[in-house]
């Protein structure tokens, strides 16, 4: 019996299936994430990357193999029970925030708990404490076009946090940020991981950004080529 | 998602793009005004014409005649007049029979029969006069005040008492003005009789009641009425043959229904007096009241207003497709946003209401500012429209009472109108972004 929070095998991920001109981007990945695990997925452009990403993040389906987070298997489930997995389950922090720019942070924040039926009182009160954990309380009212990028992917980190996920996946999270505000929000991944014990994937295409993880897996041509341990650099 | 939240967003994409958004409601926003506008000027023409005919006498009169049926199967071509003698005709002992039969039901009866014209001449002046017989109540019916002296009464018509009403007018030329109570008139009656009323009362003459407003006529020349009791007059001016009472007034109570006092009148005088036994059952009395009369036009006054409110509607429809146009547009414009929302657990469900309520949140504006312009619209367009009508008939421009009146039943509707059009309209943009794919939507530039 494993404590695996992510146990993929044999992922294989095909698109336009049955036509001419199908293509395989995955190749059958194994995927084992332990609880309160930090591993890191690197590769480059076009190593299928991203589509792991939305077979993790439970925005895709895998065409064969077999998938399961938290013990419930993903593979079999309609989009309707995705979107309670996403809700439940998974934190998404990506490169660009996506953080919808004509609300404020907070409501930002709120938005996992709107769709969890989570009472507008009991909403404010937890996006708030996820703002303070980010260091982001005293701008909860601000736009997202009135931060900084570094301010905004701390409010994105902080909506990633706040219904409580198994999982954080978190794809290019510096990638838009200089090298200095890059490293103070992985500062906060660092004691997302170190303090509340939260299992983080992080993919990245930096060699630098993934030793800062326990674990490195390389992925290149839809298989992952390369695992060890960031101790043994 | 909860509801209050998805009128929030609703509010604020409308705000955010507000120049665009009314763009959008303009379609609704003419239609709702328009179907508004066209009920409002409706409903005040209807209350303008049952306050007028109210102010006139009212939906509690019933006027009453005596005339002969009316062939079987309408068969005029083949029907004589039948024969008439004077058992036929209607008497005020006819009449007293009903009032005490439907005491309960009717207030009074106003009686008025005419006996020709006649010239009075006294020692100071002249003035011409209609003579005319009535029972009792004669001054009520019509709204006249009464100047000075007291009404007709009951016992004086019970009494043949020779008395009279006279008017401002008379008084003013007949008796230059001086109180003329207890004073005789002498009339000659057609018949060649000659009577002495004396005046137990001086009426204010209402020139629109008589309809003279706005008339040529040189004052001194207007015929004012004098009314003497019937009995008395009744007996004085009679001829060979009489035709009897012409026609009677007679007032319901309060909440009793004249259109249905009116069939029981008939049924009541085929019973009693038209049975063959006591006159000819071929006459009876017909009735006319102003109750049913103001319920065809009404009836009348609604279908044109529906079926002009039903053509004024078919621009709700061109502006429910402007709705989901500019849905459609917003649906694209907001792709990333939809794909977020799903990456943070929106069902497909979640996705739809939201932007369905946007589209009825857009058209229930619209059609809150349509009914608003509607209003305004249809009132100022009654008042002119009442205005038209006084100036076009003046002699009656003060029974023209204007009431206006927005119709409350077309405003819910028409609102109810409006979210149904955004509903309609919202459904096929609000599928297209709950069918978008999270990962395509997230992707998109």
């Amino acid at each position: 019996m494993s404590t695996a929070v992510i146990d993929m095998n044999g992922i294989i991920k095909r698109y336009y299936e049955g036509q001419e001109n199908e293509l395989e981007i995955l190749h059958g990945i194994d995927l084992h994430v332990e609880e309160g695990e930090f591993v890191s997925v690197v590769g480059e452009s076009g190593s299928g990357k991203s589509t792991l990403m939305n077979i993790i993040g439970a925005l895709d389906r895998p065409s064969e193999g077999t998938y399961f987070l938290g013990g419930e298997d993903v593979g079999e489930l309609d989009d309707e029970s995705l979107s309670v997995i996403r809700n439940e389950k998974i934190g998404f922090v990506f490169q660009s925030f996506y953080l919808m720019p004509r609300i404020s942070a907070i409501r930002n924040v709120e938005v996992p708990l709107l769709y969890a039926g989570v009472n507008e009182k009991e909403r404010r009160k937890r996006a708030m404490e996820q703002l303070e954990m980010v260091g982001m309380a005293d701008r909860a009212n601000h736009k997202p076009t009135e931060l900084s990028g570094g301010q905004n992917q701390r409010v994105a980190i902080a909506r990633a946090m706040v219904n409580n996920p198994s999982i954080i996946l978190a794809d290019e999270p510096t990638g838009a940020l200089d090298s200095k505000t890059g490293h103070l929000v992985m500062d906060i991944f660092h004691r997302l991981h170190d303090e509340y014990k939260k299992t983080i994937v992080l993919i990245t295409h930096s060699q630098e950004l993934a030793k800062e993880t326990q674990r490195i897996l390389t992925l290149s041509d839809g298989q992952i080529v390369d695992e060890r341990r960031s101790d043994e650099f | 998602m909860n509801f209050k939240e998805s009128i929030r967003l609703s509010v604020e994409n409308i705000r955010v793009n507000r120049m665009r958004s009314v763009l959008t409601m303009l379609g609704i926003i003419i239609g709702i005004s328009a179907v508004i506008t066209i009920t409002t000027i409706g409903n005040s023409l209807k209350s303008t014409i049952s306050t007028s005919l109210n102010s006139l006498g009212g939906v509690n009169t019933i006027t009453a005649y005596m005339t002969a049926d009316s062939p079987e199967d309408d068969d005029w071509e083949n029907w004589e007049y039948p024969d008439q003698t004077e058992e036929d005709n209607l008497t005020w002992e006819d009449i007293s029979g009903y009032m005490d039969y439907y005491e309960d039901d009717v207030d009074y009866v106003v009686m008025t029969n005419e006996y020709g014209t006649a010239t009075v001449n006294t020692d100071v002046g002249s003035a011409s006069v209609n003579i005319q017989g009535s029972a009792y109540g004669y001054l009520d019916s019509y709204k006249l005040t009464l100047l000075s002296g007291r009404e007709l009464t009951k016992a004086d018509n019970d009494e043949s008492k020779s008395v009279c009403l006279v008017s401002d007018l008379f008084v003013k030329y007949a008796f230059d003005g001086k109180n003329p109570l207890g004073q005789a008139v002498e009339l000659e009656l057609s018949n060649g009789n000659i009577i002495r009323v004396y005046v137990v009362g001086v009426y204010k003459y209402d020139a629109n009641v008589f309809g003279t407003a706005n008339s040529k006529v040189a004052e001194t020349e207007i015929s004012t009425n004098i009314i003497i009791p019937y009995n008395y007059i009744q007996d004085k001016a009679q001829t060979e043959f009489d035709y009897g009472i012409d026609y009677i007034n007679i007032v319901t109570k309060d909440g009793v229904d004249a259109t249905q006092m009116a069939s029981l009148t008939t049924e009541y005088f085929d019973t009693y007096k038209y049975n063959d036994e006591d006159a000819n059952s071929a006459f009876g009395v017909e009735t006319y009241d102003m109750a049913s009369e103001l319920s065809s036009i009404s009836k009348v006054l609604d279908v044109i207003t529906i079926a002009i409110a039903i053509i004024a509607s078919i621009s709700l429809i061109v502006g429910g497709v402007g709705v989901m146009n500019i849905m459609l547009v917003s649906v694209v414009e907001r792709t990333r946003e939809i794909g977020i929302r799903k990456a943070m657990g929106a069902r497909k469900k979640n996705i739809h209401f939201q932007f369905l309520t946007e589209a009825t949140v857009i058209c229930l504006f619209g059609g809150l500012i349509g009914v608003a312009i509607g209003i305004v619209n249809g009132l100022v367009l009654s008042v002119i429209g009442g205005n038209v009508l006084q100036n076009m008939n003046p002699e009656i421009s003060t029974m023209i009472v204007i009431t206006v009146r927005p119709s409350v039943t077309a405003i819910l509707v028409s609102l109810g109108f409006s979210v149904i059009v955004g509903i309609v309209f919202g459904l096929y943009p609000a599928k297209k972004a709950a069918d978008l794919s999270p990962i395509e939507a997230l992707r998109y530039e």
